[in-house]
């Protein structure tokens, strides 16, 4: 049995968990809504859906310091940066689903067959409290690949009226839940919840009519339309500005590069969110591979629903709709899915 | 005159290099030198040929900001019959002019330094480069990305008649960073899909000569032959 919390103590509960954790949780700043670091809880927004920066920057920062290099007495002195990554513990309040699911992806690429220690220091600390969707945005697809709740949290919130449901997905999760603020939920409270959830789901499926659940079966689909001219048309449209893939969640490509003084005897090496959609990203000595744009158009949806699939068993999109959202030649994801697959 | 406002820094170079030519700042000036950093383009004879003479004298040449690399402001006068442009001066030209074009149009170049003003972190960057023997690279990717890496929102999607997705990056975003569209000074970059960025425009409800005014602000030699495109469309 799950336990809710009554909505107008919600703030009190942040509170109390900002004395041991760093929180984040959505706010907004210079109209732009995002999960940041919280200093006051009054600054937290309350969106009844998804913010428009993900987590991804909160683990992965667009530049990320690695460390310093001086060259003094005949060698070179390195200070690392990564003992300066903090040990604290952080919760991260209010993320959505497909912001969840999301990460989970990016774990995938950060920490199973290469890991980035900078990422593991900043993920591994993190503890999760989600919640549902009130409605979905004009982008939103999370259905297709299985609805609003993820498979993984450490609490999951939904709004049953006076009071916010909470499912408990982890120890971690567990050990937060105090009866200064939770009560035990009743029976109703739960059917409530499902209802909720089913309404919501409802709503986005409506208008989403796609259903990509067969992994298997979508990605030898998608991956024999290689030759279509879809790729053509999308290529004459698309300006690679990049912002689909710096607004994603589970983009994760950089570049690293070593900055100097002027003669080149102290610097730091960063790292710097790179895009696949850029002219020099495929650039080798020998040659670029991926020269033409359509090809790098469609890389980049293969590498959401191809080439994932074939690493890891999973596809990389949650159908935020972050990349529709933002794409300024109008190129929507979701529709290029669904004419792929047709 | 940027190369004085690089301040501190600039004590740090002469470590390095020495100025042997510089009208601004010096009294007596020398040729030949290694480098040469060219600002402006030519828009008289004689000046074409002291750049031709600068080529010979130098090893590399510079094409330092906006009117060298592209023609910039000045090529605007290349868009109205020669007649017109003559009135400025009440149809006695200071000298007979020529077409303003980009430096590479006369000789060859062998870096550009882009941007109205040019940008002071690019000019370390390609002296930095030339002192420690680091290829220097031209940024191939537009503003967009280094805007969109700063999470601003979309001037675009504000409707404002942004040309950040066509102009080449390396400004860090500035104009965008502080909320004004980009007119881009730094002309085009070589992937730049500017045929798609019309579209994009016109669908936003711009008309062929709000497009053409912007496209030829800075780089009308640059954009010629897409202007007229758009023109005939």
């Amino acid at each position: 049995m799950g336990v809710k919390i009554a909505k107008n103590r919600v703030n009190e509960f942040l509170k109390y968990l900002k004395e041991e954790y760093i929180l984040y949780a959505p706010v907004e700043e210079n109209g732009v809504s995002k999960i940041s670091k919280i200093e006051d809880t009054s600054d937290i927004i309350n969106l009844p859906y998804r913010t428009q920066i993900s987590l991804k920057p909160i683990f992965f920062p667009p530049e990320q310091k690695f460390f310093r290099f001086e060259k003094k007495n005949g060698g070179v002195e390195i200070e690392d940066y990564l003992p300066q990554e903090g040990d604290d513990k952080s919760i991260i309040f209010g993320v959505r689903g497909c912001d969840v699911n999301a990460i989970e992806v990016l774990d995938k690429y950060m920490l199973d067959e290469f890991e980035d220690p900078y990422y593991r220091k900043r993920r591994e600390n993190a503890i999760i409290i989600g919640i549902s969707c009130d409605y979905p945005k004009e982008s939103c697809f999370c259905t297709a690949f299985g609805g609003m709740v993820p498979e993984r949290y450490d609490l999951w919130f939904t709004d049953i009226g006076p009071h916010f449901y909470v499912d408990i997905g982890s120890k971690r999760g567990e050990k937060l839940i105090d009866d200064k603020f939770f009560e035990e939920a009743s029976e109703e409270d739960e059917m409530r919840k499902i209802r909720r959830i089913n309404s919501v789901e409802t709503k986005i499926n409506r208008k989403v009519k796609t259903n990509l659940h067969d992994i298997k079966k979508y990605y030898h689909k998608i991956k024999n339309r290689a030759d279509d001219s879809i790729w053509e048309e999308l290529g004459r449209k698309c300006v690679s500005c990049g912002k689909c893939n710096f607004i994603c969640p589970t983009c994760h490509c950089f570049d690293v590069k070593d900055m100097t003084n002027i003669d080149g005897s102290a610097g730091e090496r960063i790292r710097v969110w790179d895009s696949c959609h850029l002219y020099d990203y495929a650039k080798t000595s020998a040659e670029n591979f991926r020269e033409e744009r359509k090809a790098r158009v469609r890389y980049r949806i293969y590498d959401k629903f191809v080439f994932p699939v074939m690493r890891y068993g999973v596809y990389a999109c949650t159908g935020c709709g972050r990349c529709s959202e933002v794409c300024p030649a109008g190129i929507d994801i979701h529709a290029v899915v669904r004419r792929l697959i047709k | 005159m940027q190369f004085l406002n690089l301040e501190a820094k600039i004590l740090e170079i002469l470590k390095y290099l020495n100025i042997k030519n510089f009208r601004l700042a010096k009294e007596y000036n020398e040729m030949p030198v290694d480098i040469a950093f060219v600002e402006g383009t030519p828009t008289t004879r004689e000046e074409v040929l002291k750049l031709l003479t600068i080529r010979k004298e130098s090893k590399i040449l510079v094409a330092l900001g906006t009117c060298a690399v592209t023609g910039g402001v000045p090529g605007l006068v290349n868009m109205m019959a020669k007649k017109e442009a003559m009135e400025v001066y009440d149809g006695f030209p200071p000298d007979v002019p020529i077409d303003p074009k980009p430096l590479e149009y006369y000789v060859n170049v062998d870096y550009n330094i882009y941007g109205c003003t040019f940008s002071k972190d690019e000019l370390i960057e390609l002296i930095t480069s030339l002192i420690i023997g680091k290829e220097y690279r031209d940024k191939e990717y537009s503003v967009c990305v280094e805007c969109s890496l700063r999470e601003n929102n979309c001037l675009l999607d504000d409707g404002h008649l942004c040309l950040g997705p066509i102009t080449r990056g390396g400004c860090k975003a500035l104009c965008p960073n502080n909320g004004k569209m980009c007119l881009g000074c730094r002309g085009p970059y070589e992937d730049a899909n500017i045929k798609g960025h019309i579209k994009i425009l016109q669908d936003m409800g711009f008309t062929k000569d709000e497009i053409i005014e912007s496209l030829s602000l800075f780089s009308y030699e640059k954009f010629k032959e897409v202007i007229s495109w758009l023109k005939e469309e």
